[in-house]
């Protein structure tokens, strides 16, 4: 495989964008608004030292600090001339996820009205106290007490969020603040509240190889263009499988007239956050009560429960695809694989969905190399315009784990899965113990087109209940629940016996707040604390090219 | 007998002064438009009335001080666009029009046509029809299926979905099987006999067979008539046959300079506009009182667009679109619509491209499912981007391409979205006969119903095949 110069310029790209930071277990999310953009000025002046960009050999260790903005903060802090639009920032951007947020599905009890924060004024709210302007996003790793130098997070970053008495620094007033810390089962595997492996599923950047542990899954690699301005994106330099561009040396073809984009763009990348709250109870009570009651053996009607959530999500709660593991003992064939190799598979042999079914989360979300209905394309041609949706995921849990099990499996199967499983009174009892609220997902995804990329999952994937040819099927994990105007949701898992479809399916994911984001590079943060004098322009000889 | 489906399309003038309460008339018609009478229509697929109202870009061309000119340089409208998708021929469709819909056009266009408010259906009809033109560029996604067919069909896989959904305790054997059984049980209902005798999806052959089919006739009358000069029949073929090559290798080379030259014109224009001349002026959807067009996507699955595009000045931008178009629309009707798809969009209910009125316009009108931004996406993304290229970047606003076919839409997708927003105009009235049925599943009934009914005749192994997961496709259960 030939080596790919690195285009990226990491010292101008905040750290956040390109490295998970996954040494640094503990995090916390302080929204702020600008009430004082002078003071905000001169605050931020101060603290860009401290900025940590993705220029690091390995995944950063100790703390890190990045920082984002909305379309309104910008606004305040930029010249009028020329305005956001004309800078080439997208309309999504400028108007703000909370105005995209029926058309997001964000409707009922997740409506924007009903958000803690949110990027502009609800619809029939003048302004209001959840305008969030500012997204602070600071990461520390666990004390260690035999460093002689511990990182002391700051005050705000450790302390309990008190609505009563909000954070004012640097010209800001905080509006919301969500602590969240990374929790690994046994193994070492990144653990989600419904009980299953998270962290999976990230793209490979093309060129950008630091951290990596290996080369890139097929199919899994995506340009740069695709996450931070500035750079080729897919389609530049996929025409017909050559790498036109890179063969002519034109490796930023962005400095082309026809395709200006803003020097303050460049670096920068569009952050989609949106704090999500699960229902683990409600998921685990569907789960169960679909599993039957026919069943006289009550290891097999826990293996089914597994199986449902599992053929729910996509994978198995060890993180084994249900399309290669089919049933639930395969999925021990996976128990020591490298989290790397999880993602290496594609729909190939699971073309109608007996492994896993068309409307499981994961493969919403990512179809890999799925050809939807009727449609012409090859599987690889699929692959190619499914890595034009790609997000980088950044987003970490929040509130307490319900399970000190570990898994979905582990609970169920506390004794391992050769024994007995939980007896159905202690199962209720635990789903009584766990409550409905205060825990979820503090969703972060990195996209250079709200639009293409986010919107795009959100809407035409996510939400959109023919997805694949299915009817009545929204996403059953994150999926609006049931749909008008019949006002039914469901879940169709094939089998080989004939199709099994789950009824009633409810809503267990809410939206509990959301914005949309650009995080800029470093000398763009210098041109909003007002430190260039000449403007936004920067010496294009700074850049390096690999 | 299976027949295509036809486009009506109509412009009529609105008298300026009438627009407030022609806008209240279409609203109040809008409402009803999922009762009857509009549920009475038969034959419509269908039907929609759109204002087209323009008012000049502040912004577009003001660097270059004195306007320039676009069309006529003024901007369109306002007018009364109709048009609707209908089943068997125009006069048939315009009558049931007249006869089901008399009341509703009395109002409609007795707020634009004075004294239209007592006349017959048939008079306003035959008003109405003077401002009709034809399309320029058609496709259509559900080809060849009639309203009753598309019901029938899917009345049918609803029957199907539930024989499979339930508990097949003790059933044995491939569901085909069963499905077929239970067809001919004595009890099966009249829809299912109607079902099972309907028209079989027409599948004709190849257009390359065509084609070849069309060089065998006029090579045999360029032989009969040198027939009189060779005087032997062995060599009035050959003569035949060779004036015949020499005369459509000349039309090939001729087409094929003047082509040339047209396009290298137009990328000679691209090229200039990209870096010096200012853009001329655009003028853009007057939707002050329409509302924003997007918020009627919300939460609606089947989705519609009405687009009116400034065609850039100059003769050559016009004679690029009739060309483009007329090859397009070719191709369109002989490869994309047997294939259910428009180059790899399997969303597209129907779309059409038609150039209207004075000051020259592209109109483009769609149905598809999905969001606006994925319509538009797919259009980018997919080898649809040539010929999108090649129409729109004849219109003002359109993202530069490089010489003609590549650039534009494919490497500037959010223009292309921006674009498609800018000039799109808010539809007041839409009457939909199927408003939850997406296109991808009209096309799953008919392939579902020909692989169940069809005792497998290689056409229709190919075709079930085709459908990539045959028995996937019913097991399934989507």
């Amino acid at each position: 495989m030939t080596s790919v110069p690195e285009i990226i310029h990491a010292e101008n790209v905040q750290g956040l964008v390109l490295w998970g930071y996954g040494r640094l277990p503990l995090a916390t999310y302080s929204l702020r608004r600008i009430d004082d953009p002078g003071e905000f000025r001169r605050w931020l002046e101060s603290r860009i030292p401290s900025i940590t960009t993705a220029d690091h050999r390995r995944s950063p260790t100790g703390e890190a600090f990045n920082i984002a903005f909305t379309a309104h903060a910008l606004r305040t802090l930029l010249s009028e001339r020329p305005s956001l639009r004309d800078r080439g920032f997208s309309d999504e951007f400028r108007v703000g996820m909370a105005s995209r947020a029926r058309a997001l599905g964000d409707t009922g009890a997740g409506a924007c009205e009903n958000w803690e924060w949110r990027d502009g004024p609800a619809a029939g709210e003048g302004g209001g106290e959840g305008r969030v302007d500012v997204l602070l996003a600071y990461y520390w790793s666990e004390p260690d007490p035999i460093d002689p130098n511990p990182v002391v997070p700051p005050q705000w970053a450790s302390a309990p969020w008190d609505p009563a008495h909000p954070v004012r620094e640097g010209g800001m007033v905080e509006v919301g603040r969500s602590h969240t810390e990374t929790m690994r089962t046994e193994d070492g595997r990144v653990k989600e509240h419904f009980g299953f492996t998270d962290g999976l599923g990230n793209p490979a950047i093309r060129g950008w190889s630091r951290g990596a542990q290996g080369p890139p899954e097929k199919g899994n690699e995506v340009e740069p263009g695709e996450f931070i301005l500035g750079y080729p994106d897919q389609d530049e330099v996929n025409l017909f499988g050559l790498d036109f561009m890179r063969m002519r040396g034109r490796f930023d073809r962005t400095d082309e007239a026809h395709r200006p984009v803003d020097q303050f763009l460049r670096d920068g990348s569009y952050l989609v956050a949106r704090k999500l709250e699960q229902d683990v109870p409600a998921f685990l009570q569907f789960a169960w009560s679909n599993a039957g009651g026919e069943f006289q053996n009550p290891q097999a009607h826990a293996q089914e429960v597994v199986t449902i959530a599992s053929k729910m999500v996509g994978r198995w709660p060890n993180g084994a695809p249900v399309s290669i593991a089919r049933y639930f003992h395969d999925m021990k064939g996976f128990a020591t694989t490298s989290v790397r190799h999880l993602d290496d598979f594609d729909y190939a042999a699971d073309a109608g969905g007996i492994g896993c079914p068309f409307g499981a989360h994961v493969r919403r979300v990512h179809p890999r190399d799925t050809v939807f209905d009727h449609s012409p394309q090859s599987p690889a041609q699929r692959r190619d315009l499914v890595n034009r949706r790609r997000l980088l995921r950044r987003g970490r849990t929040y509130g307490t784990n319900p399970f000190e099990e570990g898994t979905l499996t582990a609970l169920l199967f506390p004794n391992g899965v050769e024994s007995d499983p939980l007896a159905g009174s202690d199962f209720r009892n635990r789903l009584s113990d766990m409550g409905s609220h205060g825990r979820g997902l503090f969703f972060l995804g990195f996209n250079a087109d709200i639009s293409r990329q986010f919107e795009h999952v959100q809407r035409t994937w996510i939400n959109n209940p023919f997805f694949g040819g299915l009817q009545e099927d929204p996403d059953p994990i994150t999926g609006p629940g049931p749909l008008p105007p019949s006002n039914a949701a469901s879940m169709t898992i094939p089998t080989v016996q004939g199709p099994r479809r789950l009824q009633k399916l409810s809503r267990f994911v809410t939206t509990k707040a959301g914005a949309y984001f650009f995080m800029p590079g470093i000398e763009s943060l210098r041109t909003l604390a007002g430190m260039n004098a000449s403007g936004s322009e920067r010496p294009t000889a700074a850049r390096s090219r690999g | 007998m299976a027949t295509r489906q036809r486009v009506f399309v109509a412009v009529t003038p609105i008298p300026e002064v009438q627009l407030d309460e022609l806008r209240a008339v279409l609203a109040s018609v809008d409402r009803r438009t999922g009762t009857a009478p509009f549920t009475n229509l038969r034959t419509t697929h269908f039907l929609r009335w759109t204002i087209l109202q323009e008012r000049q870009n502040p912004e577009a061309g003001a660097s270059s001080g004195e306007p320039r000119k676009a069309g006529d340089g003024r901007p369109f409208g306002p007018a009364l666009l109709l048009t609707s998708v209908f089943d068997g021929s125009r006069r048939k469709h315009l009558s049931e029009l007249a006869a089901v819909l008399q009341d509703e056009l009395r109002e409609i266009y007795g707020a634009v046509v004075s004294g239209a408010d007592r006349w017959s259906g048939e008079q306003i009809v035959k008003v109405v029809r003077r401002g009709s033109s034809g399309t320029n560029l058609y496709f259509n996604g559900t080809h060849l299926r009639t309203r009753d067919q598309i019901d029938l069909e899917r009345t049918g896989w609803a029957w199907i979905q539930r024989e499979l959904e339930l508990p097949l305790m003790g059933f044995v054997g491939d569901p085909l099987s069963w499905i077929r059984r239970r067809m001919n049980d004595d009890d099966a209902p009249d829809w299912m006999r109607r079902w099972k005798r309907g028209p079989a999806f027409p599948i004709r052959p190849r257009p390359v067979l065509e084609i070849l089919l069309v060089l065998a006739i006029l090579a045999g009358l360029t032989a009969f008539l040198a027939y009189r000069d060779a005087g032997s029949v062995v060599q009035s073929v050959r003569l035949g046959l060779s004036s015949l090559l020499t005369a459509v290798a000349l039309l090939f080379i001729v087409a094929g300079i003047v082509h040339a030259a047209l396009f290298r014109m137009v990328a000679e224009k691209e090229r200039q506009e990209l870096e010096s001349e200012p853009p001329p002026p655009s003028y853009l959807p007057d939707n002050t009182a329409d509302g924003d067009p997007s918020e009627r996507e919300i939460g609606s699955e089947l989705n519609e667009i009405t687009h009116l595009a400034p065609i850039k000045p100059g003769w050559i931008r016009l004679w690029t679109l009739w060309v483009v178009l007329f090859w397009l629309n070719l191709v369109a009707r002989l490869f994309a619509a047997r294939a259910m798809n428009l180059g790899g969009i399997t969303t597209i209910h129907f779309g059409y491209w038609t150039i209207i009125g004075k000051p020259r316009r592209l109109l483009f009108v769609s149905h598809y499912d999905g969001t606006f931004e994925n319509y538009l996406h797919d259009f980018a993304l997919l080898g649809t981007h040539y010929g999108v290229n090649a129409i729109w970047s004849n219109c003002v606003g359109f993202p530069q391409t490089r010489r003609v076919f590549r650039g534009g839409a494919r490497e500037r997708v959010r223009r292309f979205v921006e674009f498609g927003r800018a000039f799109q105009h808010a539809t007041q009235v839409w009457f939909r006969a199927y408003p939850n049925l997406p296109a991808v599943h009209i096309n799953r009934n008919t392939l579902v119903r020909e692989g169940v009914l069809a005792r497998l005749r290689w056409i229709g192994i190919r075709r079930w095949d085709s459908a990539e997961k045959d028995w996937m496709t019913l097991k399934r259960m989507t």
